[in-house]
């Protein structure tokens, strides 16, 4: 009995440190935690992809965005991942410093409109993209949205959520979209007055979404393109992406090659099957983002989607100089008082 | 082990590869790979420096939570022990329930209860007119929702101490003309102490390292070591400040948890020869009245979160029915059509539990059997205590690498090993030494006495090790999140996964069926055996 005990608990505790052996035709994709769910887009496109390819895809979340870079940085002497899926316009020239990525421009590129192929270096191929906005519930906010400062109104006193810029993607967007709004420094007049509206600043969008969703705030930082989802899947069409006549800011979401991977040529197969159709037509519902592929046609719930007059970006290098600088000010006005 | 050296070396082994390949490597790759090679002494002294605010932060926010939890604790203690009231076996049951509730599942119900537009705020608007109370955005939505999770701790160490009250003291002194003041400090004071001191110190440890709170509810304004040590190596990707912020983090809660181990093991059993009479609750005195209101409020603490999840789980707003269908969505609606990821799930879910639980409960009772080596065992049971779950996460995944299930058992198991060892030696130590004694002069050797005499005494503690150690595998997060790859969903994540696609209803759904669980776990526990599940 206690032989047969030890017996099992070595086997069980070799079994763990067996590290699995890498095979030729499997491709190792490294993403955020809402792609491989089955909700998500991984479970639509994957099949697909393995059928095209006669290989094996693992899909593997690493949980959000910044946790994806942190593990390729994490493994970088020996590399896992052949392809990382989901950095955006703002993090990639943080990734492209870490060295850790190779160039990759697939050859269908021509699919993707010129305005949205944001990587000059080539590292980085975009596979969607859509902008930042504040969604409302026009049931309870009787208010007339029409800029950036319709957001000072002292109707919304302690009501707005927003996410942090060091923590969520949307909450960096938005700190930037104000910059390319009201420039430098003028964004920190915009914050302290701001300020007092806000009810509180979550670390991730989902935690700002599910406030609003309970009840608990009439408006938060979220997407043009969240009403969609409202309006598909909840049957609600009264959730409103307010149109600020500045522009909204641009997020576009990429993938690239991770430095060192043995399927160099199954992940440029992969990257150039995201273009396609196939891949593009999941996107409007699993990401709820717009797909780059311009001939797929948007489903009828997209009709509640905001359509941005203007898009707003600053320039990746700027924002690569300058983003610390800005959040750690952002981070003072928001703790000072 | 004396004379069964098979047994005794295998069991040596065993509980030396635990702590070895699964405590003291992952957190040596961890140091080594980020501070040794990387840091001289005096960058270190500048990081802490640069951070100190973190630290007096952490000492705040853990010292002000401990505090309110032991003023509900005591007190709740106190009227469970000495007041006989309809409903006190519910209360009791109901204050596992902390215990089983993930932390994303009481932020979002903590919001649906305390949040501006919440239902208290609501019904202090409808009734009495009165603007929202802000109660949980901020520093004094931390201590809430840490007064929720650790006063039911406070509660179960102290009314163990009350019940074990030597009466015949009290009883004495006031006969000698001490008065009820004098007696309370001269005598009830200091029998509880112990008990209370060790209570409030692992409470400390635990609000101190307090990660998904703190982190929602703390917004930009408010951060903690921890929040910290996560936001270096997950945000800004410096792995050498998160480090060194680990580093001081685990010295600094070490060495509590080594007080807590002195006082925990100083707390002082005795065999009760007298009971104090219980008194009936008599709700139309003053006394009674405050008593049975403070109850109320109590009960009402613990049961609301637990009722806003049940609404969200089985109520349907828009049509004000009860329906099941966001559990037909879990199971039977998704994608695959089949609710295999649900059910997957829970299947994971199941088996890191069982295993951590079977591994945390082996080596506990090895540790706790080992009469010599007690330093290198306390050092390691403190150690294990004083480990942060971010810490340990990075750890195992510079040490083993992500993406295996029994590795994250292994994980878990190590989080449930304090536990499980501290609620198995204190039942060994009741067992009569005499009773050992006597078998050994009888001629009975040690396996024999483990068998016949210590085995049979401590075979409900080791029910309770597994159902705790079971308990805190099935509500843990943070661990899986780091390790899993995206591959090993288990019920947290599934309720986590489900709340960021922002489908409340099912994730209320989950989130019944994992209490449920865990409940369950501990209730069989509380009602197949009298034994206190106190840790």
């Amino acid at each position: 009995m206690k032989k047969i005990i030890s017996i099992l608990f070595i086997s069980i505790f070799l079994f763990g440190c067996v590290q699995q052996e890498q095979n030729e035709n499997n491709l190792t994709i490294y993403t955020y935690d809402s792609m491989v769910s089955e909700y998500g887009l991984g479970p639509k496109v994957i099949s697909k992809f393995e059928e095209q390819c006669n290989c094996k895809v693992n899909l593997l979340s690493k949980g959000d965005t910044g946790q994806v870079l942190t593990a390729i940085i994490l493994e970088k002497d020996s590399p896992k991942a052949d392809v990382v899926i989901g950095i955006d316009n703002s993090l990639v020239s943080n990734a492209i410093d870490t060295g850790l990525f190779e160039k990759f421009t697939p050859k269908n590129i021509e699919i993707v409109p010129e305005n949205l192929r944001f990587d000059k270096e080539g590292y980085f191929t975009p596979f969607d993209y859509g902008f930042f906005a504040f969604v409302y519930d026009s049931k309870k906010l009787d208010l007339d949205f029409k800029n950036f400062n319709s957001l000072l109104d002292s109707k919304l006193r302690n009501r707005v959520v927003i996410q942090n810029p060091r923590t969520s993607s949307p909450g960096l967007g938005l700190l930037l979209w104000s910059v390319s709004v009201y420039g430098d420094p003028g964004y920190k007049d915009f914050w302290k007055e701001f300020k007092p509206n806000i009810l509180t600043v979550t670390t991730g969008w989902d935690e700002s979404a599910g406030l609003f969703r309970v009840g608990e705030t009439p408006i938060y930082l979220s997407y043009a393109t969240s009403p969609p989802y409202y309006a598909e899947f909840e049957d609600i069409n009264y959730f409103i992406a307010a149109n600020f006549s500045e522009g909204h800011y641009l997020q576009i979401e990429s993938m690239a090659i991770v430095k060192g991977t043995k399927n160099r040529l199954l992940a440029e197969e992969f990257i150039e099957f995201s273009l396609e159709k196939e891949f593009q037509k999941e996107i409007p519902f699993t990401q709820f983002m717009f797909p780059v592929n311009q001939s797929v046609s948007l489903p009828d719930a997209f009709d509640y989607a905001l359509h941005p007059t203007k898009q707003l970006e600053l320039s990746s290098n700027l924002v690569k100089e300058k983003q610390e600088e800005w959040i750690s000010e952002w981070e003072k006005i928001m703790v000072s008082g | 082990m004396g004379k069964n050296n098979g047994f005794g070396i295998i069991a040596k082994i065993i509980l030396l590869l635990f702590g070895v390949v699964f405590f003291f490597y992952p957190l040596a790759v961890l140091f080594f790979r980020t501070i040794f090679l990387t840091l001289n002494f005096s960058l270190f002294l500048e990081i802490i420096s640069a951070n100190s605010h973190l630290i007096w932060n952490s000492f705040y926010q853990a010292g002000v939570s401990t505090f309110v939890s032991v003023l509900i604790g005591v007190p709740a203690a106190y009227l469970l022990v000495k007041r006989d009231f309809f409903g006190k076996k519910i209360l009791k049951a109901f204050s596992y329930i902390p215990f089983v509730f993930p932390s994303i599942l009481v932020v979002i119900s903590f919001v649906i209860i305390f949040g501006n537009n919440g239902w208290i705020n609501s019904f202090l608007k409808s009734s009495f007119g009165l603007g929202h109370i802000q109660f949980i955005y901020g520093f004094q939505g931390i201590i809430l929702a840490h007064a929720f999770y650790n006063f039911p701790i406070i509660m179960h160490f102290v009314s163990n101490a009350f019940e074990n009250l030597d009466v015949s003291m009290k009883e004495a002194a006031r006969t000698l003309g001490a008065n009820k003041l004098q007696v309370f400090f001269k005598i009830t004071l200091p029998q509880i102490m112990p008990s209370l001191l060790s209570g409030a110190l692992l409470v400390f440890i635990y609000c101190f390292m307090s990660f998904a709170i703190v982190l929602s509810f703390g917004g930009v304004q408010f951060s903690t070591l921890e929040v910290e040590i996560y936001k270096q190596i997950s945000r800004n990707l410096n792995f050498t400040v998160g480090s060194v912020l680990a580093l001081v983090q685990f010295f600094i809660l070490f060495v509590v948890a080594v007080i807590f181990h002195y006082f925990s093991s100083k707390k002082i059993i005795t065999t009760k020869k007298y009971f104090e009479k219980v008194k009936k609750l008599n709700p139309f005195s003053i006394r009674g009245f405050i008593e049975v209101s403070f109850l109320i409020l109590l009960f009402a603490f613990i049961f609301l979160p637990l009722l806003s999840l049940i609404l969200f789980a089985f109520f349907d707003f828009s049509t004000m029915q009860f329906t099941f269908s966001s559990f037909e969505k879990i199971f039977l609606s998704d994608q695959s059509g089949l609710g295999l990821s649900a059910i997957s799930s829970i299947g994971y879910s199941l088996f890191l539990a069982f295993f951590s639980a079977a591994v945390a409960t082996l080596t506990a009772l090895i540790a706790a059997f080992r009469k010599n080596q007690s330093f290198i065992i306390a050092t390691f049971v403190s150690s294990t205590i004083a480990i942060s779950i971010m810490t340990l996460g990075f750890g195992y995944y510079l040490g083993f690498g992500s993406g295996n299930l029994i590795i994250i058992g292994f994980g878990h198991a190590i989080l449930a090993f304090p536990f499980a060892y501290r609620i198995i030696k204190n039942s060994l130590n009741r067992i009569d030494v005499e009773c050992i004694e006597v078998a050994h002069t009888l001629g009975a050797n040690n396996f024999q006495v483990f068998k016949f005499v210590q085995l049979p005494r401590i075979k409900k503690a080791i029910f309770v090790s597994i159902a705790f150690s079971f308990a805190i595998s099935l509500a843990e997060l943070g661990l899986v999140l780091l390790l899993y790859d995206g591959v090993f969903a288990t019920m947290p994540v599934y309720v986590y996964r489900l709340l960021s696609t922002f489908d409340l209803h099912a994730a209320a759904a989950m989130g019944v069926i994992l209490i449920s669980i865990s409940f369950l776990c501990f209730y069989a526990v509380e009602y197949f055996s009298d034994f206190e599940v106190v840790v």
